[in-house]
C-alpha cells in the first residue's frame, strides 16, 4: 500500500514537471502508464484492508475481544456462504459495468462547457417512438 | 441508572432509535413507495418524472437507515447483534435489493439504448418492492418474537423460518402503506395526464392498505395476544390506535377533495403513528422470544453503559437539529413540480 503510494505521488510529480516543460502530451509511454495506474488505488485499498484484518488477528478488537469470541452463534456456515457467493456476484457484476461505462466516460472526453450532456440526453428519436407507441 | 428528567437513559435511548427509525419509514417510505409503482407508468417521460421525483431525495432518505442501524448498535448492542443474527438472510436480501436501487437510478439515464433503459425499470421497481417488503417482515418478525434462547442466542429452525405467515402478512401491508403514500408523494411532484393516472393509483394503492392493514390487525389480536397486552392494563393508550385510524381515514377524505399536502402530512403522522403503536407494544422488551419469555431480551439487558448513553444523547441533542436543519432545506429547494433538464436523471 504505502510503496503504490509513493509510486503515484513519484509519478504524479514527475508528470507535473514535464507538464510545466509542456512536455507532457508528447511522453505516450507516460500516458500509457497512467492508464494502468488507475488500478493501483483500488489493490492499494485492498492490500491496506488485508494488512489491518489480517494483522490484527486473533483480535477483532485488538487486547479486548478475540475473534473465535465474537462470530456469531447463530449465524450457520451455510448462511455465511450463501451471502459470500451472493455478494462476490453482486460486485462483479458492479465491477464489470464501472469498467464499461468509465470506459465509454473516458472515450468520449472532457465535457465542452456549451455541449449537451451525453449522459443525460433524451431518448434517440426511433427509441422515443417505440417507447411512447 | 442515570435518568433525564425522570425517564432512564435506555428509555430515552428507546425513544431516539423509534424517532430514527419512524424518520426512516416516512422518508425512504415514500421514495419505496414511488419506486414500486414506477413500472406502472407506461412512457419514458413518466418514468423519467417519477424518478426525478425521488432523485434529489433518495439517498439522504437512506442515510435514515444508517444512522438508525449505527444507533441501535452503539446503544443496544445486544438487540443489534441478537436481530442481524436472527434475521441474517432477510438483511442479507435487503442490502442487495438496496444496491441493485441504487445502481437502477443511478445508471438508467447512463446509456440510450431501449433494453437498457428497461432493464433498470425492472430492477428498480423490484427492488423498491422487495425493500419494503423486507422492511415489513422484519418487523413482523420483531413483533411476533423470534425463537431466542439463553444468552440471547437464535434457537430457531433456520434459512426461512422468517417468512412466517404474520411476518408476509406485515411485508404485504409495508409494502401496500409506501406505495399509498408513495403515490401522494408523486401526485405533488406531477402534472398533466401523469398527475391524473396517478389519482386514479392512489385509490387502488389505499384500498390495498386498508385491507391489508385490515387483516394484519385482526390477525395480531386473535393470535398475537402479547401485543394487545399492554392496551388492556392501561386504557389511556387505547388513544394511540384510536388517533391512527382517525390518520388514516383522513388521507382518502383528503385526497379526494385534492388537498394532496395534508394528505401526504396525514400519510407521514399515520406512519409514525403505527410506530408509535409497535415501541408501545414492545417496551420495555425489544425482542420477545417464541421459546420462553424469560429468554425475551428487554432494552435494559440489551443497552451500553449509562455513560456512553448519556455521551450519545447529547451528539443527538446537537445532531439532530442540524439533521432535520439540513433536511427541511433540501426539501425546500426541491419543492414543486419536477421539470427535466440537462441534469435530471
Amino acid at each position: 500500500m504505502i510503496a503504490i503510494g509513493m509510486f503515484l505521488i513519484a509519478l504524479s510529480v514527475y508528470a507535473c514537471y514535464l507538464l510545466w516543460r509542456k512536455k507532457l502530451f508528447e511522453k505516450r509511454w507516460l500516458l500509457w502508464v497512467f492508464v494502468f495506474t488507475a488500478l493501483l488505488p483500488q489493490i492499494a485499498n485492498q492490500v491496506g484492508w488485508f494488512a489491518a484484518e489480517m494483522g490484527r488477528q486473533p483480535w477483532v478488537v485488538y487486547g479486548l475481544l478475540r475473534t473465535d469470541e465474537a462470530f456469531s452463534q447463530a449465524v450457520s456456515a451455510n448462511q455465511i456462504l450463501f451471502s459470500l457467493v451472493l455478494f462476490m456476484v453482486v460486485y462483479s457484476l458492479l465491477f464489470l459495468l464501472f469498467v464499461y461505462l468509465l470506459n465509454k466516460k473516458i472515450k468520449h472526453g472532457p465535457y465542452e462547457e456549451s455541449e449537451e450532456d451525453d449522459d443525460h440526453r433524451p431518448l434517440t428519436k426511433e427509441i422515443s417512438e417505440v417507447v411512447t407507441g | 441508572m442515570e435518568t433525564f428528567l425522570g425517564i432512564d437513559y435506555p428509555t430515552w435511548w428507546f425513544l431516539v432509535v423509534g424517532g430514527l427509525f419512524s424518520g426512516y419509514a416516512i422518508l425512504d417510505g415514500f421514495d419505496f413507495g414511488a419506486g414500486a409503482w414506477h413500472l406502472f407508468f407506461k412512457k419514458e417521460q413518466s418514468r423519467r418524472i417519477a424518478l426525478n421525483a425521488v432523485g434529489p431525495v433518495w439517498d439522504g432518505n437512506e442515510v435514515w437507515l444508517v444512522i438508525g442501524g449505527g444507533a441501535l448498535f452503539a446503544g443496544f448492542p445486544v438487540m443489534y447483534a441478537t436481530l442481524f443474527s436472527s434475521l441474517y438472510v432477510p438483511f442479507m436480501l435487503f442490502l442487495v435489493f438496496i444496491i441493485f436501487r441504487a445502481i437502477a437510478i443511478e445508471f438508467r439515464g447512463k446509456e440510450p439504448m431501449l433494453w437498457w433503459r428497461r432493464l433498470w425499470d425492472v430492477c428498480y421497481s423490484i427492488s423498491s418492492i422487495m425493500l419494503a417488503f423486507l422492511l415489513g417482515v422484519v418487523l413482523g418478525n420483531v413483533l411476533q418474537g423470534i425463537a431466542i434462547g439463553p444468552n440471547f442466542e437464535y434457537a430457531g429452525a433456520g434459512f426461512f423460518e422468517f417468512l412466517n405467515p404474520y411476518a408476509l402478512m406485515t411485508g404485504v401491508t409495508a409494502l401496500a402503506l409506501f406505495m399509498a403514500h408513495g403515490a401522494i408523494y408523486l401526485l405533488l411532484k406531477t402534472e398533466g395526464r401523469l398527475f391524473a393516472k396517478l389519482t386514479y393509483l392512489l385509490k387502488k394503492g389505499m384500498i390495498f392498505f386498508m385491507v391489508s392493514f385490515g387483516i394484519t390487525t385482526l390477525y395480531t389480536l386473535l393470535y398475537i395476544p402479547h401485543l394487545s397486552d399492554d392496551f388492556k392494563s392501561s386504557p389511556a393508550l387505547f388513544a394511540i390506535p384510536v388517533l391512527t385510524f382517525m390518520s388514516i381515514a383522513n388521507v382518502p377524505r383528503l385526497a379526494s377533495k385534492r388537498n394532496y399536502k395534508m394528505a401526504f402530512f396525514f400519510s407521514s403522522l399515520t406512519v409514525s403513528l403505527l410506530m408509535v403503536l409497535v415501541a408501545v407494544e414492545l417496551y420495555p422488551n425489544l425482542l420477545f422470544s417464541t421459546l420462553d419469555p424469560g429468554y425475551s431480551l428487554d432494552i435494559y439487558e440489551a443497552a451500553s453503559s449509562d455513560k456512553s448513553l448519556g455521551i450519545m444523547l447529547l451528539f443527538v441533542a446537537i445532531g439532530g437539529p442540524l439533521v432535520l436543519g439540513y433536511t427541511f432545506f433540501v426539501y425546500r429547494t426541491f419543492r414543486g413540480k419536477v421539470r427535466l433538464d440537462d441534469h435530471s436523471y
